[in-house]
């Protein structure tokens, strides 16, 4: 399997190579055949990955030992189910995943570009396959998952305990594919501008791949919280590591993108803003896959000590550079349709919700690299925490959603005093309501205060668009209230799409304002019998069980749990020792209803079987983990292909007339 | 030769010549003719549509534009202008309809509408919704289709 794996992946690197040059040439040459012969190439591209992926997939099942990646990444007590896991487990592996996220991305990026795309599409095709040549030649000639030893083991060194997780199956993959995926509408956009199409032909195909890459990103960040929150066993699910802020970073850039990218589909504006935007978006995701191969900043996350980091840091600064370049040379292009008509509309907020997204992404870029300029200016490297993320962020955040539930609720080009109080006043009375009512309870912290009432203002401001839209459709169209509300929803789905997105980023903040301002941590050592109070909770430790197996040594510890002297749940919680590793590996016992969590983890077994637990109440996570599912909802509307509208509808003129027929104005 | 290394050696050569047929297919078949545009494509089928009289319209909003950059034009001016101009090619689009009434979608459009109003449909006056362009009835305050409020018509 190794000579097949290796032999599909240099064949799929040359097919990359071959599809960069001629997609240029074929172009340059006025040679359709050519341009389309590049992109068969493509299409095969995608086919010799597969064949090489499936060889190393299949190479952990069968116990291959004499490839070093499995040795490595692998044994004989590994379950089946984590080969998945194993494959994308260290740098080799996970760079021919990437190549095959790519590859596959590129190929539905081409099969599906839009026609009026076509002269830009060889371009389009060449920056694709360019970057899939990087990737593929890097995996090929410094990282090679085939690379032999010599001599075979009889076992291998086995997967990484921390690994052993549900979330690892999908925490990963989606944010690698998240940031790879940004190079399609990155492509795109280069495109364009390099064949002089500078308008808002690319605008479409831009904002799908945006968003597919934005949820990707989204889903792997909350599933890697998931993960650290249910198996670090610290309680918590943030902790601004450098890689985890660099998976941050891209998707702030790509927030911003999404949102922007309406305005130029609508409005015909941003068009140099949104050039920019999927360009810091690019280089953003370069630079996290940079941190995460090599970078110079110390990380939990990173593949640990790689030569790889030089190669990464060539081809981020190529990113970075080139495309500026190629903005400069079409800057005079890129004047848009029309101007900002009032800074009280929707374009407005827009602008400014870019602006906030941009600062933070700017701050936490700032964060990650003070270290390392530290280093150099002082010679001394200082490490900058969690405080300084979230006393600059924190307040960035909140102004944030408050634009979130501003935006929606104020037309294009140009609000009325009125209009803007008939549309905000009710949300910002429950918001100011909900302020009121919490801080007649007690609730005198600042910051959870706003939190809430911005929560509760974006809420209201969504259910009442909803209910508006639903209201008038039964009225026009005599649909029960059930019908005309999912009739609603269907009929404009890129909007009320993305009012369910808004919606988990509502939950999402309930979830870190209610662990980052009310969690209660107790850390206690038990014997068996003995019991702790916390919050209202009574817990009693009823022992531990040690069971080895034959990798590790697992310690179950039962927990009861009691409220008001009546028994709630049993819960039981392990920890396990992996000695190949000398490591440690809990899982968490947590339960979890919509108010708190209950989280119990070990933290280490005595001989005398007592056992020192960190126990957690964390009121409102739960509401962080159901964001996930929502999200994925609200872009899978969002993002469901539109028919082109009927022939009674009426085409928004603003828009095609400005298209077909730019003003030269 | 081991067998392993053998049948990777063959399935590899194998892989290598499908893959250069695939790329060389194009290359020997040459140039073909220019496709057709998919009418589901992105580009929709209006930004197509060469029908003359729409073309004066859409000549119209460009001329308007420019008046309104240049700033001869107030705000509300350019705003009533530009109404009546989406309207007049919502006209022209319906006609362009009425014309071709054997086509599925008309008769589709025409079954819903009249199981709205059961009313003759060529007596319902549309105009476009400011937020998603959907065709509303005028006396709509709200429109069916995203809910946005419907601009008041002259």
């Amino acid at each position: 399997m190794a000579d097949l794996g290796s032999i599909s992946l240099w064949i799929a690197l040359a097919l990359a190579a071959y599809s960069t040059i001629a997609s240029v040439a074929g172009k340059l040459r006025l040679s359709p055949a050519l341009v389309e012969s590049a992109q068969s190439a493509a299409y095969a591209a995608v086919l010799a990955l597969l064949v090489s992926t499936l060889s190393l997939v299949i190479a952990f099942i069968s116990h291959d030992f004499e490839i070093a990646y499995v040795a490595a990444h692998s044994d004989l007590a590994m379950p089946k189910q984590f080969t998945w896991v194993a494959f994308y487990a260290g740098n080799e592996g996970s760079l021919l995943y990437i190549g095959l996220v790519l590859s596959v991305m590129s190929a539905i990026a081409i099969w599906r570009s839009p026609e009026r795309l076509k002269d830009a599409l060889p371009y389009t095709t060449a920056v694709l396959m360019l970057t899939l040549t990087f990737f593929l030649a890097v995996t090929a000639v410094m990282a090679n998952p085939f690379d032999k030893l010599s001599f075979v083991p009889i076992d291998g060194e086995g997967i990484n305990p921390l690994l052993t997780h549900f979330g690892m199956f999908f925490h990963p993959p989606a944010l690698m594919a998240g940031l790879i995926g940004i190079t399609i509408p990155f492509a795109f956009a280069m495109g364009s501008m390099l064949a002089g199409k500078t308008g808002d032909e690319w605008v479409d195909a831009g904002r799908v791949w945006g968003i597919i890459s934005w949820v990707l990103l989204a889903s792997g960040l909350l599933l890697g919280s998931w993960w650290a929150y249910t198996i670090l066993g610290w309680g918590g699910f943030w902790f601004w590591d450098p890689v985890e802020n660099a998976a941050f970073m891209p998707w702030l850039a790509l927030t911003a993108f999404i949102h922007s990218i309406m305005v130029q589909k609508r409005r015909g504006m941003f068009r140099m803003w949104n050039i920019v935007l999927i360009n810091v978006a690019f280089g953003l995701a370069l630079y996290g896959m940079f941190m995460n191969r090599g970078g110079s900043v110390p990380s939990v996350h990173s593949f640990g000590a790689s030569s790889l980091g030089w190669v990464f840091l060539m081809f981020l600064a190529i990113g970075v550079l080139i495309p500026f370049a190629i903005f400069i040379w079409r800057y005079p292009l890129l004047k848009s349709a029309r101007n900002l008509d009032s800074m009280l509309s929707r374009e407005a907020a827009f602008l400014i919700n870019n602006l906030l997204l941009l600062a933070i992404a700017f701050v936490t870029l700032w964060g990650t690299v003070y270290p390392l300029i530290s280093r150099l200016t002082n010679d001394e490297e200082i490490t900058v925490a969690r405080p300084f993320y979230d006393q600059v962020n924190g307040p960035l955040m909140l102004a944030l959603v408050f634009l979130m539930g501003v935006g929606p609720l104020i037309p294009w080009r140009k609000a009325s005093l009125s209009s803007l109080r008939r549309s905000l006043l009710p949300p910002a009375v429950a918001g100011l309501a909900t302020v009121a009512v919490l801080a007649a309870l007690g609730l005198h912290k600042d910051y959870a205060l706003i939190a809430f009432g911005l929560a509760t203002f974006v809420t209201t401001g969504i259910l009442m668009e909803w209910y508006r839209g639903t209201l008038s459709r039964h009225r026009g169209t005599g649909e029960n209230y059930a019908a005309a509300f999912l009739h609603l929803i269907w009929a404009n789905r890129p909007r009320y799409g993305g009012y369910i997105a808004h919606l988990a980023v509502v939950m999402v903040t309930l979830g870190i304002v209610g662990t980052s301002f009310f969690s209660t941590q107790k850390d206690v050592v038990l014997s068996p019998g003995e019991r702790v109070t916390i919050e209202d909770y009574e817990l009693v430790y009823l022992g531990s069980i040690e069971t080895p197996k034959s990798n590790r040594t697992e310690f179950t510890s039962t927990v009861q749990v009691f409220r008001d002297g009546e028994l709630l749940e049993t819960l039981r919680t392990t920890r396990a020792f992996y000695p190949n590793f000398n490591m440690a590996s809990t899982n968490a016992a947590i339960r979890s209803t919509p108010v708190e969590d209950l989280y119990i983890v070990p933290s280490e077994n005595l001989p005398d079987g007592s056992v020192g637990f960190r126990i957690l109440v964390n009121p409102l996570i739960w509401w962080m983990w159901v964001a996930g599912p929502v999200m994925l909802l609200g872009t899978g509307i969002a993002l469901w292909p539109q028919r082109a509208p009927s022939p009674a509808q009426v085409p928004s003129l603003s828009r095609s007339a400005v298209r077909s027929r730019p003003t030269t104005a | 030769m081991d067998a392993g290394i053998a049948l990777s050696v063959i399935f590899g050569a194998f892989l290598a010549l499908f893959s250069i047929f695939l790329v060389g297919y194009s290359l020997v078949r040459g140039n073909r003719p220019e496709p057709e545009a998919h009418p589901d494509s992105y580009d929709g089928r209006f930004l197509e549509n060469d029908d003359p009289a729409l073309g004066d319209i859409f000549d119209a909003i460009r001329t308007l534009e420019l008046e309104y950059q240049l700033g001869r034009l107030p705000q509300e001016e350019f705003d009533a202008q530009f109404q009546t101009y989406r309207v007049e090619a919502a006209t022209v689009l319906r006609d362009q309809l009425e014309a071709g009434r054997g086509d599925p979608a008309w008769l589709l459009e025409h079954d819903i509408l009249l199981a709205r109003g059961a009313q003759d449909p060529a007596s319902v006056r549309l105009v476009p919704c400011p937020d998603c362009s959907a065709s509303v009835p005028q006396n709509q305050a709200n429109c069916p289709h995203c809910g946005a409020e419907m601009v008041p018509q002259p």
